[in-house]
């Protein structure tokens, strides 16, 4: 009882100020507890937001970019690209395609060995030694020619000699016929790729090399994307 | 008849009374204050709810363009493989242009009554010639042909002679050797 009567007084006399020591208390836990963690976080998701959005309208327009390509164009192109240079060596095309430039040169073709000279892991290349026969100016026009087949030959050398007595000259040229194998595609999420118009243009250059009458090499295709392997060499 | 007041009350309890007004301001000031603080709290996490939402619609709207992204991964993955090829065609094409047009030209450039016993070009497009011509004129023609820059389409940066005689036959055999640009 007197206990009781004690804690009354106790709180008749500091009533007035116990109310501001609580609430001062209060107002400091959640301003520090409560507000100021919140407003912190508050301008953390905010960026996060802004982040987000700007994520998003990239991929909506990357998506829409896509879409609107031309899968039968790319297609084409694709398999122009892999026509012009092969995932595998083909050495039976490139002999044929070669052996046309010569018969279209007005030249002889006296021999043609197979030399094999890759280079790298992903770019590979083999040699064929070709030897010919003919005049000086079917010579100029087999290496003019050249340049116009569907596939990549590169000129390593010209070594020419003219036969005894004769205006016929006899030409040893190794070329080099270039093949890639299968390369992986590595999707980026911060990039959109697109074809930039001198690409359009040098496969429009590329797509007037290849004859009508020549089946276009198909580059395997996969649903990953990715591009296999081809057949060995069938000399070996 | 004028009234007066008079207050009886001590000087000590009417200071009393005065601070026990000061204390009940000061003690209600404070309530409001909680009040307030508690008022702005709530506000807070009104606008942190609707934050959140705004959060997981804006997380919403980033899965559905992934996925319309991811619906066409495979054209994506065709115009990289197609751009990859391109550039490889690209750096390999016309790599040997230097050397079939240092053949073609000095071909072409060398007179008619001339012979060529011998030509080659190596990998770095260097020529050496043989020829061989009863003309003076013509090894002149040839030389200066090989020197003029609008003639030989400014390929050539270097023209040596390693070699020139005249046998018996009053034949000159002129050796030459071409340094492409």
């Amino acid at each position: 009882m007197t206990e009781s009567l004690n804690i009354k007084d106790i709180y008749k006399k500091y009533k007035f100020i116990i109310w501001p020591i609580v609430s001062a208390f209060a107002s400091i836990i959640i301003l520090f507890l409560v507000v100021i963690p919140q407003i912190l976080t508050y301008f953390q998701d905010q960026n996060k937001i802004s982040k987000l959005n700007k994520e998003s309208k990239f991929l909506e327009v990357k998506a829409d970019k896509l879409n609107n390509l031309n899968g039968e164009e790319i297609k084409r192109y694709i398999e122009t690209a892999f026509t012009i240079l092969p995932a595998d060596k083909n050495i039976p095309d490139s002999v044929n395609i070669l052996t046309e430039v010569v018969r279209k040169s007005s030249l002889e073709l006296k021999n043609v060995s197979f030399v094999n000279n890759s280079k790298g892991a992903a770019k590979g290349s083999y040699g064929l030694q070709l030897t010919l026969q003919g005049s000086l100016q079917n010579v100029r026009t087999f290496l003019t020619q050249l340049q116009k087949t569907p596939r990549i030959f590169k000129v390593e050398s010209i070594g020419a000699q003219f036969l005894e007595g004769s205006s016929t000259v006899e030409v040893e040229i190794p070329i080099s016929v270039f093949y890639e194998e299968g390369t992986n595609a590595l999707v980026s999420k911060e990039t959109i790729p697109e074809l930039s118009d001198s690409e359009k243009q040098f496969l429009s250059e590329l797509t007037s090399l290849l004859p009508k009458s020549v089946t276009a090499i198909s580059a395997p295709s996969s649903p990953s994307g990715t591009v296999v392997f081809g057949k060995e060499n069938p000399f070996e | 008849m004028k009234t007066v007041s008079v207050n009886l009350l001590p000087s000590e309890i009417i200071l009393q009374r005065k601070q026990g007004i000061k204390l009940i301001l000061f003690n209600r000031l404070s309530i409001v204050l909680l009040v307030v603080m508690l008022f702005f709290t709530s506000a807070l996490f009104s606008l942190r709810i609707s934050q959140k939402m705004e959060l997981k619609k804006v997380g919403d709207n980033l899965a559905y363009a992934e996925n319309q992204v991811s619906s066409v991964e495979g054209k994506e993955k065709q115009l990289i493989i197609l751009k990859l090829r391109l550039n490889s065609i690209k750096s390999t094409l016309g790599s040997d242009l230097k050397r079939k047009s240092i053949f073609n030209t000095v071909i072409a450039l060398t007179p008619e009554n001339m012979k060529i016993s011998e030509v080659s070009v190596d990998k770095n497009g260097n020529m050496l010639l043989v020829v061989s011509t009863s003309s003076l004129v013509a090894l002149e023609e040839l030389v200066s042909n090989l020197s003029n820059k609008e003639k030989n389409s400014d390929l050539i940066s270097k023209l040596t002679l390693n070699g020139l005689s005249r046998g018996k036959d009053n034949i000159y055999r002129l050796n030459l050797k071409v340094v492409p640009k």
